[in-house]
């Protein structure tokens, strides 16, 4: 293992990093700069937990983006395997090469290889390493996480036909994870760790106002509002920051009424996009009146109150 | 946790230029934190310390919040785990500015190297002394054969003078006072509390018998159910006497940190309640002397008691040697603890002698005796951890450690003895889990 990386972000500092989050409408607190900035200058994989809709794998794409390079993305599931996730051989293009019998050599060479994403993230070439994202390694198997020991730990895969590839330029690591299942510790010993709470009424706020600019501050609050009321509600799935972004966008969406601040929101403008919300029939179905009078109440409160 | 490896100079005897020692204080206090959580139950990895000490590198000192969420990021793994570290967190930023003030203001307290269930406090006039633990243990030639109620133990020379106003969260190997016969104050009986603490202990057989499948034959009661069955003798019940008293050994530390946080009203009264109720108890007090004080115990009035610890010389107020007192005690009084007694030990468990004499007497009491409980008068606060080296060692030699400061901390233990047989402890105490 080389230390490019950790040479790359040598002289990176706290100011710089927030900027790249304001460049790229990420709003982090000082908690999340800190420990990316550490993650970034140690070169360590980053582990970060947090309920569904926090912001993990947005965390991924925006470092991505704000430092320009490419991502590489691992979405783990139950029973990912290696060949799905490392490398595999091209049987069909081995077996034709072997059927013409005009090799000599072996059909375990580069030719065969297809990369998986672990594996090109390790052979990427760039002026800059990729962010590999591993997400939600809770969902894959227990085996799964050994198979990525050897990756985060030295940073390179072992393949037994052709020897060891070990990345020149390691790549910026971040898993994530929804604490479905406790992770081992063997990984939990590799990685930083980083617990993303959900955001404040604040926070969620600020957010709102970054990734939908053309939604009125009022109305933006009053979306804020509406949201942090109907999580109090005892709901199958209560809405996350993306639910609120997309009702956000789908107040725009659908004009102007609701995205004026001096019309305010109405019953109809909430009964019509409340699938942007809630997904869950039982939810949906929650919603009577009363409940929805509540709402309407929210959204006209003064946000700074 | 080892001793602090930055308050000492160099190995080759040179002293430490003061960036030197800085940056020992803070990897020694970086050290015994990690300690701290892993005994808090923190899920800290192995290579904790590691990766913490290169993320400190990095953040720098200059911002507590930064120096708080990198430590964080390397220490913890579990949400569960973020309170228990953001608490002992403060007790370790305390101590790495300490060690960084000390630096800057050349004589000042090493703090770092005092490991108490609370943070050492910062001395402003720097009078209160690093404990010298190697000159508080190397007695071992005490000459001990005198009778009950009589002083025993070591005396000490050359003691450090008392500071008054201030409240210790260590005992230093300080100068006992000796203990004057005024009157007590008109505190809460604990003797209801006592007596209810003695039902939960009972170990030994009373008058009063009750059922039991393995006693001796109830031929009174049998022949009363025979009436039922025609005079024939279905079955024959039996009987044996229910345990309703306690043989007791209490050793009582009367150092000056205990008796900063602990009523001695209070204490003298559960005493005299103990000696009343319990079957034979032996009890001693110690700080870093030895003192039985079983039969003064026993006098007319709680006033009488004093002026008989005024008669006996028994002192109080000094540093605190648990190691030693067991040994003495072990020493010089081997019958007081047999396979029926119960050992109390009421210490705040700063133990500034000797951890292995700590040790291997408690190991003795937890081989010989039925039970061996802990009374800590730090553990009554909520936010205490029993993560102090006297306590860390004494923990697995115990079968129980609770708070000691009230009435109500008896009535606790009772009630955990009764109804739960193990573990028991301060932390299942109902009113610090609300």
């Amino acid at each position: 293992m080389t230390d490019d990386t950790h040479d790359d972000f040598e002289t990176l500092t706290r100011e710089r990093l927030q900027s790249v989050f304001d460049e790229t409408d990420y709003v982090a607190e000082d908690e999340i700069t800190t420990t990316v900035l550490l993650a970034l200058k140690l070169g360590r994989p980053l582990l970060v937990e947090g309920e569904p809709g926090a912001g993990k794998t947005e965390l991924a794409k925006v470092l991505a983006t704000g430092f320009d390079t490419d991502l590489v993305r691992l979405q783990c599931y139950e029973g990912l395997a290696a060949e799905s996730a490392l490398y595999e051989w091209n049987y069909t293009k081995q077996l034709l090469a072997v059927q013409s019998g005009g090799r000599e050599d072996s059909v375990f060479t580069e030719e065969f290889l297809l990369e998986r994403p672990l594996l090109r993230a390790l052979r990427h070439e760039g002026d800059r390493p990729p962010v590999l994202l591993i997400d939600e390694v809770d969902r894959a198997d227990e085996e799964f996480e050994a198979l990525l020991l050897e990756v985060l730990s030295d940073f390179q895969v072992s393949i037994p036909e052709l020897g060891t590839i070990t990345a020149d330029r390691p790549p910026i690591v971040v898993i994530t994870s929804n604490r479905t299942r406790a992770l081992s510790d063997a990984l939990k010993r590799r990685c930083l760790y980083l617990h993303v709470e959900p955001p404040s009424p604040e926070k969620e706020r600020a957010i709102v106002q970054r990734k939908v600019p053309e939604l009125d501050d009022a109305v933006a609050a009053a979306v804020c509002n509406v949201t942090g009321r109907l999580r109090e509600e005892p709901l199958l799935k209560p809405p996350g920051v993306a639910e609120t972004l997309d009702w956000a966008r789908a107040l725009t969406a659908l004009d102007g009424a609701a995205a004026d601040a001096d019309a305010p929101l109405t019953e109809s403008d909430i009964r019509t996009t409340l699938g942007c919300l809630l997904k869950e029939v039982e939810d949906v179905e929650r919603i009577d009146d009363e409940t929805m009078s509540a709402l309407l109440t929210a959204a006209t409160e003064d946000p700074s109150a | 946790m080892s001793p602090d490896p930055g308050s000492g100079p160099a190995r080759d005897g040179s002293e430490l230029d003061p960036l030197t020692a800085a940056q020992r204080h803070v990897r020694s206090a970086l050290v015994g934190f990690v300690d701290d959580l892993r005994t808090a139950g923190v899920d800290v990895p192995a290579d904790g310390s590691l990766v913490a000490a290169e993320a400190l590198a990095v953040v720098g000192f200059d911002d507590e919040h930064a120096a708080r969420t990198g430590l964080r990021s390397a220490l913890v793994s579990r949400p569960a785990d973020v309170e228990t570290f953001d608490r002992l967190f403060e007790r370790f930023w305390r101590r790495v500015s300490d060690a960084l003030d000390q630096d800057d203001a050349p004589g000042g307290v090493d703090t770092s190297s005092l490991d108490g269930g609370f943070a050492p406090l910062p001395s402003d006039d720097g009078e209160v002394e690093t404990v010298e633990e190697s000159d508080a243990d190397d007695d071992g030639g005490a000459d001990f054969g005198g009778s009950r109620s009589q002083r025993i133990g070591w005396k000490e020379e050359g003691r450090r003078t008392d500071t008054e106003g201030q409240v210790a969260r260590f005992s230093p190997v300080g100068e006992s006072t000796r203990v004057e016969a005024e009157s007590l104050g008109l505190g809460d009986d604990p003797t209801p509390a006592v007596r209810a603490l003695t039902d939960a202990l009972a170990t030994r057989p009373g008058r009063r018998s009750v059922p039991a499948p393995d006693g001796r034959p109830d031929v009174r009661r049998a022949m009363r159910r025979s009436h039922a069955t025609g005079g024939a003798v279905m079955e024959v019940p039996e009987r044996a006497p229910a345990p309703t008293s306690v043989r007791g050994l209490v050793l009582v530390d009367v150092s000056r940190s205990v008796l900063d946080t602990l009523d001695r009203d209070f204490l003298v009264r559960v005493l005299r309640a103990l000696t009343a109720e319990w079957r034979t108890v032996r009890t001693f007090l110690f700080d870093t002397d030895v003192t039985e004080v079983t039969d003064a115990l026993s006098a007319d009035s709680p006033d009488a008691t004093l002026r008989a610890f005024d008669r006996l010389e028994a002192a109080w107020g000094g540093g605190t040697r648990i190691g030693h007192a067991l040994t003495t005690v072990r020493e010089t009084a081997p019958t007081a603890v047999d396979r029926d007694t119960v050992v109390l030990i009421v210490s705040d468990g700063l133990e500034t002698g000797d951890l292995s004499r700590l040790e291997d007497g408690l190991a003795w009491l937890d081989r010989r005796a039925r039970q061996v409980f802990w009374l800590n008068p730090l553990a009554a606060s909520t936010a205490y951890e029993p993560t102090c080296r006297g306590m860390a060692a004494a923990r697995p030699h115990v079968d129980g450690l609770f708070a000691f400061a009230e009435p109500a901390d008896l009535y606790d233990i009772a009630r955990q003895l009764r109804r739960r047989r193990r573990p028991v402890g301060y932390e299942y105490d109902w009113r610090r889990n609300g």
